[in-house]
């Protein structure tokens, strides 16, 4: 069914268009919401289930524009709800280049490449970020939001979502050299 | 003359780098800085190659979706809304 029909079923309160539009929606909801909220299957169902209730309650409000983004924006607000706060923000200089007094880099960082699929031990390391990291990196450069949009999100200065945005590249970097640079 | 480029200082302000959010004496120095170190160099590519396997990866459509949703999320969904 085209979203724009589906809409207007929605709207006139049609159940069968509420079950279409969860088994159209949802599973893609679904894989965002377990992504941010990565171990905590219940919570990413939960919110899931956030963002369907709301959209249920404002779909007379909705501009019809872009009905996936809407609950995309609607569940990935939700899975933020629900991370546990405040945010873990361990230690992770292990990871960062160390530097000598004098500002060299204290070994040579290796070369490395990656095999074409190389999404999934991609995510594996994103997963081992502390959420405080991690989030940042997958709302930044996953999600596609701008520095102040992440800062909005989180409640966090501009600057300090630079930083962090930083710190958890710099660290993955160092996860991945340690992946791939061991393969080649 | 420009200022001295460190390569803890090249990997600080390295994203600003890359964005062409340094100013141009600025980005001057650290260029003279990467013509003369090979270790910023290989940092500077494996860090961008980071950047880009993570938004390849962490993209929201870059993995196929299964079709289905656990059937009693569903219900329970449906249920909230009376
Ligand atoms: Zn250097």
């Amino acid at each position: 069914m085209e979203d724009t029909l589906l809409v207007d079923a929605l709207r006139r309160g049609e159940a069968p268009a509420f079950e279409t539009l969860v088994r159209n929606h949802g599973p893609r909801l679904l894989e965002m919401t377990r992504r941010l909220l990565r171990h905590d299957d219940d919570a990413a169902r939960a919110a899931v289930q956030d963002a369907f209730v709301l959209a249920f309650d404002a779909i007379e409000g909705f501009d019809g524009v872009e009905l996936a983004a809407w609950l995309h924006d609607l569940a990935r607000s939700a899975a933020l709800l629900r991370l546990p706060r405040p945010l873990a923000e361990e230690p992770i200089d292990a990871l960062l280049p160390a530097f000598l007094d004098d500002g060299h880099h204290v070994r040579h960082p290796h070369a490395w490449s990656a095999p074409a699929e190389a999404g999934a031990p991609v995510r594996d390391a994103v997963d081992r970020l502390p959420d405080a990291f991690r989030i940042v990196l997958l709302l930044h450069d996953g999600e596609g939001l701008g520095v102040s949009a992440v800062a909005r999100a989180l409640g966090l200065t501009d600057n300090l979502v630079k930083l962090r945005l930083h710190r958890a590249r710099q660290a993955l970097r160092g996860l991945l050299e340690a992946h791939f640079g061991r393969e080649n | 003359m420009g200022f001295d480029v460190t390569c803890r200082d090249f990997v600080r302000f390295l994203d600003d780098y890359l964005a062409g959010a340094l100013a141009t004496e600025q980005v001057a120095a650290f260029n003279d800085h990467l013509a003369a170190c090979p270790s910023c160099v290989s940092y500077m590519k494996t860090y961008r190659e980071t950047i880009r396997l993570g938004k390849l990866a962490l993209a929201p459509t870059s993995e196929p979706v299964p079709d289905d949703i656990p059937e009693d999320l569903v219900r329970a969904i449906l249920q909230s809304r009376k």
